[in-house]
C-alpha cells in the first residue's frame, strides 16, 4: 500500500494532515505557493523559531504573507450581475486567504470555538429553505469530538469550562477541560459583556489558541493588542506552523517546497486515479511531481480552482465534478458589526482582540417574528466581543467618509483605538448553487493560469438574520455601562456582494450520494481513488463559528481515515 | 449614532466636559528610530516635485497654523512617499520593515529599522506597482499597469502647471485646487497621496513618516508595545481618560474644507450631535477584519475605498429607501429590547464607568 502523499497547501488543513501522516510513517511533500516567514523552520524547535512579523500595521496593509492582487487576482461579481452577463465587477486580492508556509494561521486571531451538535443535521431538523441547498453533514459531532480534543491539546487552547452556559456544553460536550485558564478580558470587552448580561445573555471567555501561561516553552501572551492580522511577535499563539508543520518537518519524513504554484492534478486516462501534481516555480518553470495520494488543502476557493483547472477527457467539467457541485455552495461568513461608544478612553486595544464570546445568537430561531421575515428559520452565529482599531486602519476608514484634513485629524483624537468597543457577529451563510467559484474567462495569474472568479450574493436568510440579530447586537452595546450610544452595521442588509471575511467554506461538499456531492465522508473525491480534500471545501453548511479549529479537527479525521482505511 | 434611550448625561455635555480635561498619554518611549532621512534616504522626485508634494500632504493631515499638533509635513510624509517611489534604489528595498520588535516596547534592538530582503515574487509585485508594466508583455497579461512613479510625476507636474504658485497658496486655497481639479492626472495623484500620507502618518516611524511618533502622539495611540505588552492591571483596570472632543459641528468642517456633501443625515445625527457621533457608523467597520476586503477591492485607491464605504453606510445614515427602512426597523427593535432590559433589571440607565484604575476590585 502507498505510504507517500503530496499535499497542496501548508496551512491549517495541510499541516495537520502532514503531521498525522508522518507520525504513521508516511513520506509527505507539501507544495506551497507562499514563502517561509519563520527563520529556523524545520531546524529548530517551535519555541526557538524566529519571526519576521512585528506589531507593524503598514506591513499588514502591504499584504505581507498574502498573495499579491496584481500577480494573483481573483475576480468577483454578484448574482444579479451574473444574470445580466457581467463577466466581473471587481478584480484584485479579493476574499484571499494568506500565502505563506503555515498558511493563514500565521496571522490569524486564534479564536477556536467548536461547532455544535445541531450544526451537523440542520436539514433534517429544520427542513429545506427555498433557493438554498442546505444539507446534513455525513458525519456528526461525535465523529469530530476526539479530534477536537487532540487538536486543542496540541495547539494549547485557553478557556473556562465553568463559565460556559449549560446549553453550550450540551451542544459541544468536552471530555477534558481546556488546556489552560483564559487570559484577562480587556476592560472594554468586559463593559460590553455587562451589556450582554443586562439583555439576559451569558458571555464567557472566548476559547483561543493563545498561551495564558508558558506552554511548550513558548511564552504567555502579554495582551499587546496588535493581534488579528499580525503574526504574534513573541510566539504566544498555537497555529498550524508551530504546533504541526514544524514538528512534522522535524520527523524527517516531511518536506515543504515553497513558492510552488500547483495548477493541475494529472490522472490516468480513465480518470480513476491521480498520478502526479504539476506546479510552476517563481521563474515559471514547470515541474511534475509523481504522487500516489494527493491531498488538497489550499482553502475553498483555491481548491475549487485547482479541481476545475484539472479537467480532462474523463472529467470534462473539472476533476471529480460529475455532480456539477465543484465550486458551488461557496460560503463566506457575513459579519454584523456593532460598537459601543464611550466618552472615555476604554482601551479596546489592550488584550488579544475580542476576548469575550457570546453564543446566545446561535439559534435556530423559529418564532412568529422569524416567519414574518419570510424565511422558515434563522440561524445566527457567535459574537466576538471587544475590538478596537489601530490608527492606520482607523484613519483610512474614517477618511472614507469625512475626507481628510482637519476634520479627520480631530476625529482621530477621539479615535477608534480609544473610545469604542466593537464586536462582530459571525453569521451562518446558507449554501446556494449560484454562489460559486469558476474560472475567469479572461483574467489570469502571473503565470497565465486562469484566475478564480467568485459569484456571490447573500441569501435572504442572511438578510433576515442580520435584521433580527442586528437589533440584539445593537441593544447589547447600548446597554454597556457608560456607553453613550451604539451603532450597528449589518452587512447582509447593506450590501449585495461579498463581505470578504477570511472565513471560507463550501465548493466541494461531502455527502454519501455522488450525484449531489463531490467528496465522500472520508474526504476522497467520489470519482477519483486517491485524491482527498482536507480543507473546509467539503463542508455542506457553514455554522456561524470561527472555522479553523474545526478545519484542523476535520483534517485530522480525514488523515486518520486515510491511514487506517485508504481508498474509503 | 444611536442615542441611549435615557442617557445619564447628554453626550454633548459629557463630551464638552471632556474637551477641557483631555490628556494625551504618550508612554511608549518615543525614541527616534534610525530612519534613513536626509541625504541617505531613497529618492525619486526632483526637488521641485517634492516641494509640490509637500504642499499636497500638508492638506491631508494639516499641521500649524490650523492645528497645534504636528501634521503630515512635520511627520515627513512627503519624504516617506519619495522614498517609497525610490524603494528599489536601495537594498533591501524599503517595503517591509523587519521584526519582531522596534525599540519602543522595551527591546534594546530596533528590528524594524532593518528592512527585509524581498524574494523574487515580492520584488516582481512591488516593482510592478512602483515602476509600472512599461510595455513588458509578461507583466501585462491582465492589461497595462501604471506605476506609482508615473502617477506622482505626471500628477505633480499637472498640478504645478494648472495652479501656478500652488506651494505658496494658503491651505484652504490649496484644498480648493485639489478638490476642484478636473485634471485626471491631478486627481489620480491626489488619490494615491491621501492613502500614502495616512499610511506614513500612522504607520511605524521606520517607514520614514510619523517622525518621532508625532502621528501617534497626536491621536493618543501608545504605539507598538512588544515585547513589554501590558500587565493584567493595565488590561482589566486601565487608567481611562476622558476623550477630547472636536467642537465644530461636522458640517461646518466639511463646508470649510469644501468637501463633497455627505448623504443626508437623519435629524438625530445633526444639530446637537457631536461631530464624532456623526461618523460613528464607521467605528465598528474599522474595528474588524472586514475592512481588509474593502481595501482589497480598492487596491490602494483612496477614492475607491471612500465610494465603497459611502455606499455601504448610506442606509445607516438615512432612513429612506428600502435598506434605510430596514435599518429603521432594526433600531426600533433595539430600542424596545433596551427598554425591556432596563425595566427588567431595574437599571434605569447604565452608570458611566468611573475610572477603573481608581476603583480596582470592582471588576
Ligand atoms: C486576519 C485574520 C484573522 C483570522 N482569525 C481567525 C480566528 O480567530 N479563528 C479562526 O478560526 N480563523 C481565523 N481566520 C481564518 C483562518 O486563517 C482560516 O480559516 C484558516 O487558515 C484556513 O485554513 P486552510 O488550511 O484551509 O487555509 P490556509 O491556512 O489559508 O492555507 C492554505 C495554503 O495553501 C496554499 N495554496 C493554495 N492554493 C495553492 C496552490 N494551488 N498551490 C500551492 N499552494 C497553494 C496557500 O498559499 C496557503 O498557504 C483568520 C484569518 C485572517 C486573515
Ligand atoms: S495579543 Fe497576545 S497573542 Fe496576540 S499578538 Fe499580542 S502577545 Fe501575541
Amino acid at each position: 500500500m502507498s505510504r507517500e502523499a503530496v499535499v497542496v497547501g501548508s496551512g491549517a488543513a495541510g499541516s495537520v494532515v502532514a503531521w498525522e501522516l508522518a507520525r504513521a510513517g508516511w513520506d509527505v511533500t507539501i507544495l506551497e505557493r507562499g514563502r517561509n516567514l519563520r527563520p529556523g523552520l524545520g531546524r529548530r524547535d517551535s519555541s526557538d523559531l524566529g519571526t519576521t512579523y512585528g506589531s507593524d500595521e503598514l506591513k499588514g496593509r502591504r499584504g505581507y504573507g498574502f498573495p499579491d492582487g496584481l500577480l494573483e487576482p481573483y475576480t468577483t461579481r454578484t448574482q444579479a450581475e451574473a444574470r445580466k452577463g457581467v463577466a466581473r465587477s471587481a478584480q484584485g486580492a479579493l476574499g484571499q486567504l494568506g500565502a505563506a508556509v503555515g498558511g493563514t494561521t500565521l496571522h490569524y486571531n486564534a479564536k477556536t470555538p467548536r461547532f455544535w451538535r445541531q450544526d451537523f443535521h440542520q436539514r433534517s431538523a429544520l427542513g429545506p429553505v427555498a433557493d438554498a441547498q442546505v444539507a446534513d453533514w455525513p458525519i456528526d459531532y461525535g465523529d469530530l469530538e476526539p479530534h477536537y480534543d487532540e487538536v486543542e491539546y496540541r495547539l494549547g487552547v485557553q478557556g473556562d469550562r465553568s463559565a460556559m452556559p449549560e446549553r453550550t456544553l450540551r451542544q459541544s460536550p468536552r471530555r477534558r477541560d481546556f488546556v489552560m485558564r483564559p487570559n484577562p478580558p480587556s476592560y472594554a470587552a468586559s463593559l460590553v459583556a455587562d451589556g450582554a448580561r443586562a439583555l439576559g445573555f451569558e458571555p464567557y471567555p472566548f476559547p483561543a489558541a493563545v498561551n495564558s501561561r508558558e506552554f511548550q516553552d513558548r511564552p504567555a501572551c502579554n495582551s499587546c493588542g496588535m493581534c488579528s492580522g499580525f503574526g504574534c511577535p513573541i510566539n504566544a499563539r498555537g497555529d498550524a506552523l508551530v504546533s504541526y508543520l514544524n514538528p512534522a518537518l522535524r520527523t524527517g519524513r516531511v518536506r515543504v517546497v515553497d513558492r510552488a504554484w500547483v495548477h493541475r492534478i494529472e490522472t490516468t486516462r480513465d480518470g480513476r486515479r491521480a498520478t502526479a501534481v504539476h506546479y510552476r516555480d517563481l521563474q515559471g518553470r514547470r515541474h511534475r511531481l509523481a504522487a500516489s495520494t494527493v491531498i488538497l488543502a489550499g482553502s475553498p476557493i483555491n481548491t475549487a480552482r485547482l479541481l476545475l483547472l484539472s479537467a480532462t477527457g474523463a472529467h470534462p467539467r473539472g476533476l471529480g465534478n460529475r455532480s456539477d457541485q465543484v465550486g458551488r455552495n461557496m460560503m463566506f461568513h457575513n459579519f454584523t458589526l456593532s460598537a459601543a461608544l464611550f466618552t472615555r478612553d476604554v482601551k479596546p486595544l489592550r488584550a488579544q482582540s475580542a476576548t469575550v464570546q457570546v453564543d446566545d445568537l446561535m439559534g435556530p430561531f423559529t418564532g412568529p417574528e422569524v416567519q414574518a421575515l419570510g424565511v422558515p428559520y434563522v440561524v445566527g452565529g457567535v459574537v466576538q466581543v471587544g475590538s478596537g482599531a489601530p490608527p492606520l486602519e482607523a484613519s483610512t476608514t474614517l477618511s472614507s467618509l469625512v475626507g481628510h484634513g482637519t476634520a479627520l485629524k480631530q476625529l482621530m483624537k477621539v479615535g477608534l483605538h480609544a473610545g469604542i468597543c466593537g464586536s462582530q457577529l459571525v453569521h451562518q451563510d446558507l449554501p446556494q448553487a449560484h454562489n460559486r467559484v469558476d474560472l475567469d474567462p479572461k483574467v489570469t495569474d502571473f503565470h497565465g493560469v486562469p484566475s478564480a472568479r467568485i459569484t456571490y450574493s447573500p441569501h435572504r436568510h442572511e438578510q433576515a438574520a442580520a435584521l433580527l440579530l442586528g437589533a440584539r447586537m445593537e441593544a447589547m452595546h447600548l446597554l454597556a455601562p457608560g456607553a453613550t450610544g451604539a451603532v450597528v452595521l449589518p452587512f447582509p442588509i447593506l450590501s449585495d456582494g461579498i463581505t470578504y471575511t477570511a472565513h471560507l467554506a463550501g465548493t466541494a461538499r461531502m455527502g454519501r450520494d455522488p450525484r449531489t456531492s463531490v467528496c465522500a465522508p472520508s474526504g476522497r473525491l467520489h470519482d477519483v481513488g486517491n485524491v482527498y480534500v482536507a480543507d473546509a471545501s467539503t463542508w455542506p453548511t457553514y455554522p456561524g463559528f470561527n472555522p479553523t479549529l474545526t478545519i484542523m479537527a476535520n483534517a485530522r479525521r480525514i488523515a486518520r481515515g486515510l491511514i487506517d482505511r485508504p481508498g474509503e | 449614532m444611536r442615542p441611549t434611550v435615557a442617557a445619564p448625561v447628554s453626550r454633548r455635555a459629557a463630551l464638552a466636559g471632556a474637551a477641557t480635561s483631555a490628556v494625551v498619554v504618550w508612554g511608549a518611549g518615543a525614541a527616534a528610530a534610525a530612519v534613513p532621512t536626509g541625504a541617505q534616504r531613497a529618492r525619486y522626485l526632483t526637488s521641485s516635485r517634492l516641494a509640490v508634494l509637500r504642499a499636497v500632504v500638508d492638506r491631508v493631515v494639516p499641521g500649524q497654523p490650523e492645528d497645534t499638533v504636528a501634521g503630515a509635513v512635520a511627520a515627513g510624509c512627503h519624504e516617506a512617499i519619495d522614498a517609497l517611489l525610490g524603494a528599489f534604489t536601495v537594498d533591501p528595498p524599503r517595503i517591509y520593515a523587519g521584526g519582531p520588535f522596534s525599540d519602543r516596547g522595551g527591546s534594546r534592538v530596533n528590528h524594524f529599522a532593518k528592512f527585509l530582503p524581498l524574494d523574487r515574487y515580492e520584488e516582481r509585485a512591488w516593482k510592478l506597482r512602483i515602476l509600472g508594466s512599461r510595455g513588458h508583455r509578461d507583466l501585462e497579461r491582465n492589461g497595462p499597469v501604471t506605476g506609482m512613479q508615473q502617477v506622482y510625476r505626471t500628477g505633480l507636474d499637472a498640478l504645478a502647471a494648472s495652479v501656478p504658485g500652488f506651494t505658496l497658496l494658503p491651505g484652504p486655497l490649496r484644498d480648493l485646487a485639489l478638490q476642484g481639479s478636473q485634471n485626471a492626472a491631478v486627481t489620480a495623484m491626489f488619490d494615491l497621496a491621501v492613502a500614502h500620507t495616512l499610511e506614513f502618518m500612522y504607520g511605524a516611524p521606520e517607514y520614514g513618516g510619523n517622525k518621532d511618533g508625532v502621528g501617534w502622539h497626536a491621536v493618543g495611540f501608545e504605539g507598538d508595545r512588544q515585547p513589554r505588552g501590558y500587565t493584567r492591571a493595565e488590561v482589566t483596570a486601565p487608567k481611562t481618560e476622558l476623550l477630547p472632543l472636536v467642537d465644530a459641528p461636522l458640517e461646518d468642517l466639511l463646508d470649510a474644507l469644501g468637501l463633497p456633501a455627505l448623504p443626508p443625515l437623519p435629524p438625530v445625527l445633526t444639530g446637537a450631535a457631536p461631530t464624532a457621533a456623526v461618523l460613528s457608523p464607521l467605528l465598528p467597520l474599522a474595528s474588524s477584519e472586514v475592512m481588509a476586503g474593502l481595501h482589497a477591492r480598492a487596491a490602494g485607491s483612496h477614492r475607491e475605498l471612500a465610494e465603497q464605504v459611502r455606499d455601504l453606510v448610506a442606509p445607516v445614515l438615512s432612513s429612506s429607501g428600502a435598506r434605510g427602512e430596514t435599518m429603521a426597523r432594526l433600531h426600533a427593535e433595539a430600542d424596545r429590547l433596551v427598554c425591556e432590559a432596563r425595566s427588567r433589571t431595574g437599571r434605569q440607565s447604565a452608570a458611566p464607568p468611573s475610572d477603573p484604575a481608581e476603583s480596582e476590585g470592582a471588576r
